[in-house]
């Protein structure tokens, strides 16, 4: 489980959670897993069992932030991402500068996109995993994957300043 | 192959996932198609943009972990 641990770190972060909020997820599904561990049939692959719980964790999160009104956008903060190593500041900023629109890119994206281009881009789902973990076709997780992908391209084309995603 | 049916495996080649029976009608298309050259383009593109956004993950997540649900750090998590 522990090389587990930072992917569900790194997954509840681009799905929009604060470092403390994805720790505090990380957590909640560590225990679901271990919780459900019985129903997880050895030699089915895993990931799309560990990433369908970590969805729902992340869903029931969100449920209950909207109910209790204390839903926060996502925040805002360049130095959450891994900081530059490039010796000149001004290229330190510019890719700070960068990440901070990729994360805006991907975090506007409908719930389903965001989730299907995560899964598929970040940590190397197939078609038929993340079909498994979202309910769907593999037709459909492709379409998501296809329209996320085209949605961040032109958001990242827009020149800065605006914030409506065409 | 079509304009549509090109793009629609284009990602699969950017993420050298294209099955080996369709890269040669693909490779075929992208040599004489400009259009397409220039959607590979964006897409490569996009897909690098994306591998530059790398959220931080604190060094001791794992025993912080650990420590919360009872664990001895390296034992189960």
């Amino acid at each position: 489980m522990g090389r587990h641990a930072a992917a569900l770190f790194a997954f509840f972060r681009r799905l929009g959670c604060s470092p403390a909020g994805a720790e505090d997820l990380v957590q909640t599904a560590v225990v679901r897993l271990y919780q459900t561990r019985r129903r997880y049939q050895s030699g089915r692959p895993f990931r799309p069992w560990l990433y369908g719980i970590a969805w729902r964790v992340w869903r029931d999160h969100q449920r209950r932030a909207r109910r209790e009104r204390r839903q926060a956008p996502p925040e805002e903060e360049p130095l959450e991402e891994v900081p530059s190593t490039a010796p000149d500041p001004f290229q330190r900023a510019q890719e700070a500068q960068e990440q901070t629109r990729v994360r805006q890119a991907v975090q506007r994206l409908p719930a389903s996109q965001r989730l299907a281009l995560i899964l598929r881009h970040y940590h190397g789902l197939t078609y038929e995993e993340l079909a498994r973990v979202q309910g769907v076709p593999p037709g459909t997780a492709k379409w998501r994957v296809h329209q996320a992908m085209a949605t961040v391209r032109r958001y990242l084309q827009r020149p800065q300043g605006g914030s409506r995603v065409p | 192959m079509t304009c549509p049916e090109a793009r629609s495996i284009l990602i699969e080649l950017l993420y050298r996932e294209l099955p080996a029976g369709q890269r040669p009608a693909l490779t075929a298309h992208l040599d004489r198609c400009r259009a397409c050259q220039g959607a590979r383009r964006e897409l490569e593109a996009t897909v690098a943009a994306l591998d530059r956004w790398t959220p931080a993950v604190p060094r001791d997540l794992h025993a912080r972990l650990a420590a919360a649900l009872g664990l001895r750090s390296g034992n189960c998590l």
